[in-house]
């Protein structure tokens, strides 16, 4: 708005000089004048010739305004006339928009000015003002005016205006001390506007803006009203259409402005409150609340946040429920945050975790300890069911706190205590060391039965249970880490996990490495549950360095042996014929065909078999120290009692591949296993 | 005749310092790798395959 | 003499099995590779069209950008802002999967940008690639 007065101003200026310096020569006045610049206007090589039929034409070489150049300027007048009185032109045309007709005067003792630009369809653009010194005022008048014709006052680097019209009035008015009042009241039609990508840019806009402000001393006083009433805006990542509305009030001192209070309508989403401080020379918020109740989170959430966190684990979620928010910033920093939840939950498309029916009232603030009730009702973690509960969070500034808690899961529980969250840096190397969260805690899990597990994971149905003591689980920003063991109760035996380590967790390949231990499995069960043709017998396994991606094995190091004691050792005619046909086509055992026909049991002294897995590849290996034959083959079964029988190996590698797909049919039992 | 056995190990030396650098990144390896890829990602035909997959040594 | 024969030939045999050694296969198959690139080529059912398009293209750093987004109607422009970066994210994390996979993780810049020559290379004809700092059509 001063810009505009500025201008004005600056066009008076040109007029004054006009009139002090023309000079006569043959039939025609011709006057010429190098430069008239100022910080925001310059134009240079400025020609009037007036001609003697009374037209005029004022020609301008080069004129800048802002940083915009426009070249060959100029503006006829079909009839000029320049009395002491007045200054008029009729009939006027300005090369830049040949079609439209200028016409402008403005007497020289009244100080009126009047000016119009009409151009086809209805356009019209009229300025008047009276323009004395001690209290001035112009108002601009506009009917179907084209919006792009404004380009030149926008900054080069705001995308370009393509269409659209405005109608409306805007009114200025001050004295010799400058503007004292401003006032705007306009309706935008069918606007658009694109840069260069098309990463911002509207379509069709529609709206009213409304807005004045008043001079008192040094502070201006505003309000305004903003109506967005139709079209579409892609303003990078953000994709926002009509039904917003802003209105507000406040004040402004060349330095802040205060927005007293603002009320911003969010389509779909609900109502906000916000007041706030404005730095304008830093462009930063000093000050600012916000305030609003009943929001819906499901669409504030999808609207406003997600596009921005195309990256985190949040990128997939959605969120429900509604919630009153209030929140107060200042110095940079949340100072605090009242968040009232009624039925709020978030749930990952992925299926991965969902939590429902939260309910809370939470009251976080910077600088003072509270603590927050959290219920839910349920929810989901990687496909198992939870159920109700709720925790006391404890918070101090950004350190939260669950001394203790439970998650009912499946028909077990698992008890966190100590339960820390906070923000910290990572430590190098990282990207740009910026700051985390961390969290760590730790926990034990009450017996889960092992059938409701396999059945969740889709995995054929085991007895026992699942237990662990966790000393303590931590994420760093990179990592999960347990310590302690995850504990196994299956097949009545034991089955100890350690050293677990989730790397690249919410990531597509998460990475988990860790050790396992397996002691007195029970081999009738286990060959039951997997259809694997039965085996008695007792079983340890130990699979170090196991390293598995996107839940599939990247390589370990597995051995399985008869566990030590005194227990009845038999196998099956079936589960030899299975044995031997996992070694593949080219494996053989050494067993006569013929000889297994007698028998349906076997007695054996031991069996033991090792894999060492690297780049999709199984090097195997049969019972400890049976490596010495020479030929290269290995027992997998040794033979003791009556009738005995030993099963040997000789295939030294396998694709791991091949190794499943040969176990998956023997477990379906669907194929014939094949016996060489 | 001395000169030569006191160059040839030279001529090797240099020889597999040269490889070293060939090694630290097997390009012609990476670049089938990556068709692989390609190929799979962009569901491409064989056909439109164009034979510049270059052995390199 | 002799014994500088042996180094000489000690010499050429490592030689000779480093070759062998840059010869072999990059090792891509892994449960990472696999995971990443059954996301990407899932995710090239919605991107083609945009490639065909113009609105986005490939880089020379072996990644992707939205190159003109007007080519896209205004409510579907987040939905390719977004697709822009998911591919971006699985590409970033496809070549540093390779380099680890292969036990070299300082290879991940030279494995990026064999991939950012091979994708520009096998590039429909109508793409948008770049290519020295500017953005040509194949």
């Amino acid at each position: 708005m001063r810009y505009l007065t500025r201008i004005c101003r600056e066009a008076l200026i040109l007029f004054g000089m006009l009139l002090i310096c023309f000079a006569a020569r043959g039939s025609e006045l011709t006057l010429t004048i190098g430069d008239i610049a100022s910080p925001a206007f310059r134009a240079s090589g400025i020609r009037l010739a007036l001609p003697t039929d009374g037209s005029a034409e004022l020609n301008i070489a080069k004129l800048n305004v802002d940083q915009r150049e426009f070249r060959r300027v100029r503006v006829r007048c079909a009839r000029f006339t320049l009395s002491p009185s007045q200054l008029a032109c009729r009939q006027g045309r300005l090369d830049a928009i040949p079609d439209a007709r200028l016409e402008f005067s403005y007497g020289f003792a009244t100080r009126q000015l009047q000016a119009s630009l009409l151009a086809p369809g209805g356009e019209s653009w009229q300025v008047s003002g009276q323009l004395a010194e001690s209290a001035w005022q112009l108002a601009v008048q506009l009917r179907q005016a084209q919006v792009r014709r404004l380009s030149f006052l926008l900054p080069t680097k705001m995308p370009q205006i393509s269409q659209g019209a405005l109608t409306g009035v805007l009114r200025l008015s001050g004295d010799a001390s400058g503007m004292q009042g401003a006032g705007v009241d306009l309706q935008l039609v069918q606007t658009g506007f694109s840069n260069a990508d098309g990463l911002h840019a509207a379509e069709k806009l529609g709206g009213k803006v409304s807005f004045t402000a008043k001079r008192t001393g040094f502070v201006w006083n505003w309000q305004g009203n903003v109506v967005w009433q139709s079209g579409e805006l892609f303003w990078q990542p953000l994709y926002l259409t009509g039904g917003h509305a802003l209105s507000g009030s406040g004040s402004f001192d060349g330095r802040v402005i205060n927005i007293k209070q603002a009320l911003v309508q969010l389509p779909g989403a609900g109502q906000v409150q916000l007041t706030g401080l404005w730095n304008v020379p830093p462009a930063s918020l000093q000050e600012g609340s916000l305030r609003g109740s009943g929001l819906d989170l499901a669409a504030l959430f999808s609207t406003y946040a997600q596009p921005y966190l195309e990256k985190g684990s949040l990128s997939d979620a959605a969120l429900y429920g509604h919630a009153d928010v209030a929140a107060y910033y200042r110095r940079g920093e949340l100072q605090s945050l009242r968040l009232n939840l009624h039925e709020a939950g978030i749930s990952d498309a992925s299926h991965r975790y969902a939590l429902l029916g939260v309910n809370s009232d939470i009251d976080w603030r910077l600088d003072a300890a509270s603590v927050a009730v959290i219920d839910f009702a349920g929810g989901a973690l990687l496909g198992a069911p939870i159920g109700a509960g709720q925790w006391r969070v404890k918070m101090d500034g950004l350190k939260f706190e669950v001394p203790q808690a439970s998650l009912q899961i499946l028909d077990g529980s698992l008890n966190l205590q100590d339960f820390h969250l906070q923000r910290a840096p990572l430590p190098p190397p990282c990207d740009g060391c910026t700051p985390a969260w961390h969290w760590a805690f730790s926990a034990s899990l009450l017996p889960v039965s092992m059938d409701k597990i396999s059945q969740t994971a889709g995995w054929p149905v085991m007895l026992g249970t699942l237990a662990a003591r966790i000393p303590k689980v931590s994420y760093d920003g990179h990592a999960i880490k347990v310590e302690g063991a995850l504990l196994f109760n299956v097949f009545d035996g034991t089955v100890v996990a350690t050293g677990l380590e989730l790397n690249d967790a919410f990531g597509r390949a998460p990475r988990l490495s860790g050790n396992l231990a397996m002691r007195n499995l029970d081999l009738d069960l286990l060959t039951r549950t997997f259809s694997f043709g039965n085996m008695q017998g007792r079983l340890d396994a130990d699979v170090k360095k196991l390293q598995l991606q996107d839940w599939q094995p990247l390589s370990f190091e597995a051995r399985l042996y008869s566990s030590a004691g005194r227990y009845p050792k038999k196998i099956s005619q079936k589960a030899v014929q299975n044995i031997s046909s996992l070694g593949g086509s080219g494996a053989a055992a050494a067993i006569q065909r013929s000889f297994l026909g007698f028998f349906e049991n076997f007695g054996y002294d031991s069996i033991g078999w090792s894999c060492i897995m690297r780049n999709g590849i199984c090097q195997m290996g049969g019972i400890e120290g049976t490596d010495g034959h020479g030929s290269g083959m290995y027992e997998i079964v040794r033979g003791g009692g009556i009738p005995a029988i030993t099963v040997m190996g000789y295939n030294r590698s396998v694709s791991w591949v091949e190794l499943t797909q040969r176990l998956k049919r023997v477990t379906q039992g669907n194929a014939k296993p094949v016996v060489q | 005749m001395k000169k030569f056995w006191i160059a040839l190990p030279l001529a090797a030396l240099a020889l597999s310092a040269c490889v070293t650098i060939n090694i630290y990144f097997p390009a012609a390896a990476a670049e089938k790798a990556a068709d692989k890829i390609i190929e799979e990602v962009w569901q491409m035909q064989q056909s439109d395959k164009p034979a510049t997959v270059k052995e390199t040594k | 003499m002799k014994k500088l024969l042996r180094y000489t030939t000690a010499m050429l045999t490592l030689t000779v099995s480093l070759n062998v050694m840059a010869a072999a296969d990059l090792e891509v198959n892994t449960p990472g590779v696999n995971a990443i690139k059954s996301s990407m080529q899932a995710r090239h059912a919605q991107l083609s069209a945009y490639y065909a398009s113009g609105a986005v293209g490939l880089t020379a750093d072996g990644m992707i950008a939205l190159r003109d987004a007007s080519a896209v109607p205004m409510a579907a422009r987040q939905s390719v802002n977004a697709l822009v970066a998911a591919e971006n994210q699985d590409r970033g994390a496809l070549y540093a999967e390779i380099a680890n996979a292969n036990a070299h993780p300082e290879w991940q810049a030279e494995i990026r940008s064999t991939f950012g020559q091979r994708w520009i290379q096998r590039a429909q004809p109508g793409w948008w690639v770049q290519s020295n700092g500017g953005w040509m059509q194949k």
